[in-house]
């Protein structure tokens, strides 16, 4: 029944796209599908966020919500460059990640986890990997509030649909690293501290939910006491039947006397 | 009653016995009929005055009511969600910090209370089925628990925490049966593993008639930016095809947490 629902689903697609005209969004609508992103608290940062993708074709519509995180760098807003991983498994990286123990795991570390850059979410401007540590365009201070519809390249949209995409926000605040983690330059910029780039949120990203759950077998929808509608109704019908009778026996003595 | 049977029998023939017997039949069908349908169990649907509204941050706060005014126990440590002064250890501190009501910790649940509608039960992860599909509880000890879908945020981290439930089960009505009871302000707890439990007020209850109609991008995504939680049940139920055919969503967003 469901494979023969989804067999014709294309199908009807098209008839109610033919029937609305070109003005119609059911032909995109139907093509788009929406992942969601948990973003959580990676080398103790401190912070929480949440993304959602749209993917229509190869436009990607996200939004994106992230607070808790370093707020400010050097006096200026904290710079958060951000990306989706892609290409490896799929998931964020336990402490084991970090195999120089300097308890960070560093961008580097984490990437066979969640594998290299495959697109820059930058509030503005290129969102190649060649932007990924762009601080210029990328999102800044505790909070973010971000939402930007552009155009994903082959790679990360096949790592998408194969669930081994990954969002990572980086940038931590130094104070929180050790002694040893706080001296170390970046894994990625060598001109900037380790803190700066490393990974500070992380979450997969996966399709939502097609559909509606169901959770319900209707058991208490059922008619109860079927029983006592049978009773009840035979005797409204037995009622209607002798007051009938009754009528009909008046009727003929009406009859008779006149 | 049996006199009067009598009566109507002994005066059968005559056309008054007639029509008394006819009454009486009447009478105690209808009596039948109405006992029948009086014991009749169907879950509660919800009342127009739920459908409230979906964006938590332009809702207006409602004034708080709890149905049942026992005096929450652990009270001490509560921290108290009010849209114009947010504070973050009330009333014990009041210095006002400007962080949002939100915990930044992931922690799954592992309970959920709603006492409006005597919900008390624990709460499993669930995942996707192969086909897509938000999975259901399974027959076995889960069947009748409340399951948080694992792949949405954890309660009280910002954006929507999705549990689900069944309204009813081969057995009879399960966890969610009188989720249609819910009305705006209503509270409802969760309680994480880390001990931490979130408390939410409901801003709007709808009844989506078709599962086509259930907005997914709404209840999974939607405003990502403040705590929520939807609860799911299914609903309206077709008797030609003896299935639920659409869903019921609560949104309910964060108002305190609670140690
Ligand atoms: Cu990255």
């Amino acid at each position: 029944m469901r494979a023969r629902t989804k067999l014709f689903a294309p199908l009807a697609v098209v008839a109610v796209a033919a029937l609305a005209g070109p003005a119609s969004t059911a032909l995109a609508d139907s093509g788009s599908t929406t992942y969601s992103a948990t973003l959580n608290q990676i080398n103790h940062s401190g912070g929480s966020g949440m993304l959602t993708l749209t993917l229509t074709g190869s436009t990607a519509r996200i939004q994106e919500n992230w607070t808790g995180l370093a707020a400010s760098f050097g006096g200026a807003p904290y710079p958060h460059v951000q990306h989706i991983h892609i290409g490896a498994q799929g998931v964020c990286p336990s402490t084991a990640a970090d195999t120089n123990h300097d308890g960070v795991i560093s961008t580097t570390e984490g990437a066979s986890a969640y594998g290299a850059i495959g697109t820059t979410l930058s509030v503005k401007g290129d969102t190649s990997p060649a932007s990924g540590t762009n601080i210029k365009i990328a999102p800044s201070g505790p909070s973010t509030n971000y939402a930007r519809t552009i155009t994903l390249d082959s790679k990360t949209i096949a790592s998408i649909k194969a669930g081994t995409a990954v969002i990572v926000v980086h940038g931590l605040d130094p104070s929180t690293l050790s002694k040893q983690a706080q001296k170390e330059k970046s894994d990625l910029v060598p001109s900037l501290p380790l803190a700066a780039t490393s990974p500070a949120l992380c979450g997969s990203l996966n399709a939502m939910p097609v559909g509606a759950p169901q959770t319900g077998s209707g058991s208490t929808q059922s008619i109860e006491h079927e029983g006592l509608f049978g009773l009840g109704g035979g005797l409204l019908v037995g009622a209607a039947g002798v007051a009938i009778w009754a009528r009909r026996r008046t009727d003929k003595a009406t009859d008779f006397v006149s | 009653m049996t006199r009067r049977l009598i009566r109507a029998l002994s005066t059968l023939g005559s056309r008054r016995g007639l029509y008394a017997l006819a009454l009486a039949a009447a009478a105690v069908g209808v009596a039948v009929v109405v006992v029948a349908v009086i014991s009749q169990t169907s879950p509660p649907v919800p009342s127009r005055s739920a459908y409230g509204h979906l964006n938590a941050s332009t809702a207006p706060t409602p004034a708080v009511r709890d149905r049942h005014t026992s005096p929450s126990p652990g009270a001490s440590h509560v921290t108290t969600h009010h849209p114009t002064v947010p504070t973050h250890h009330a009333p014990a501190t009041p210095g006002p910090t400007r962080q949002p009501l939100a915990l930044t910790t992931a922690s799954p649940p592992t309970r959920i209370d709603i006492p409006a509608v005597d919900v008390h039960s624990d709460v499993i992860g669930i995942g996707k089925t192969p086909g897509g599909g938000l999975a259901v509880p399974q027959p076995g000890p889960n069947l009748n628990k409340a399951a948080w879908y694992t792949g949405s945020v954890t309660p009280g981290q910002p954006g929507p925490s999705v549990i689900e439930g069944h309204i009813d089960s081969v057995y009879g009505p399960s966890v969610f049966y009188r989720l249609g009871a819910l009305a705006i302000g209503d509270r409802i707890s969760v309680t994480r593993a880390d001990g931490r439990v979130a408390v939410f007020t409901v801003n709007a209850v709808r009844t989506y008639p078709t599962h086509d109609a259930f907005p997914t991008s709404i209840v999974y995504g939607g405003d990502l930016s403040q705590p929520t939680l939807r609860l799911i049940t299914c609903a309206n139920f077709d008797e030609a095809i003896r299935h639920y055919t659409g869903n019921e969503v609560v949104y309910a967003h964060l108002i305190a947490l609670k140690r």
